[in-house]
């Protein structure tokens, strides 16, 4: 059991948050399916280190957004673990066996945004110059510092997963003397 | 070798409840009934410090090292 009744109110604050993101991030892919965001032109602006044929057809733009949604739906997973710690914090469970299941949980679902993040930007570079003229075709990849700080964020809550899994052990045999 | 918990007896000799004496340490009473049982991983020495004086006893009368069956 949580003691410190501080954790339990900032839990409720953070977990806010967490609903904020939870809700934003599908409004925004549908922002952009909604606002001609599959446009050539709209993903020219979004792709500009690449050239892009204005004859570019609608359904590449779907795919393209398809693709960019495994990372997103990743982040989401992420979000949702993140709020399920939270509810278990605001009622007291701290150090249990659930609870470092859904620390490990978090670290695996940024681990999978960022991959699928990295792994998104070559596909989509290929669909968009598909439709280019031969030579004109191209394929990009990056790195960037968000998909760095998921990967790092993500590899360091598995660990505290795995410590959390031996915390719990430990806690139980503690419980365990009277 | 293991160690067998005679808190049962002390308690009768004592005549004291188990209830009473979680009440008095400050443990709870299923507590007290895994430790009756020695179901217990082990006792710290600030609880065990607690039973005697309230029982008046030794640690000796309440832990006994008998051999493993």
């Amino acid at each position: 059991m949580l003691y410190d009744p501080r954790l339990a109110r900032l839990a409720r604050i953070m977990n806010v948050g967490v609903w904020v993101g939870l809700m934003s991030l599908p409004l925004s892919f549908f922002w952009v399916v909604f606002t001609d965001g599959l446009a050539a032109a709209a993903l020219s602006d979004a792709f500009s280190e690449i050239h892009i044929s204005p004859d570019m057809p609608l359904a590449t733009g779907v795919a393209v957004l398809a693709v960019g949604s495994f990372a997103l739906i990743a982040a989401m997973a992420a979000l949702w673990h993140m709020h399920r710690l939270l509810m278990c914090y605001q009622s007291g469970e701290a150090i249990s066996p659930r609870t470092a299941r859904i620390i490990l949980r978090i670290g695996q679902s940024l681990l999978v945004a960022a991959l699928m993040s990295i792994l998104s930007v070559p596909i989509q570079t290929v669909l968009l110059t598909l439709h280019n003229p031969t030579g004109q075709r191209s394929v990009a990849i990056g790195i960037d510092t968000q998909d760095m700080g998921f990967v790092l964020a993500g590899g360091l809550l598995v660990l505290i997963g795995w410590v959390m899994r031996e915390a719990v052990g430990l806690a139980e045999d503690n419980a365990a003397i009277v | 070798m293991q160690i067998v918990v005679r808190l049962d007896v002390m308690l009768a000799l004592r005549k004291m409840k188990s209830k009473d004496l979680a009440q008095i340490v400050g443990i709870t009473e299923q507590n007290i009934s895994l430790l009756k049982s020695g179901k217990v991983k082990g006792i710290r020495f600030e609880t065990l410090a607690k039973i005697c004086e309230v029982l008046e006893c030794q640690p000796g009368d309440l832990l006994e090292a008998v051999e493993e069956a």
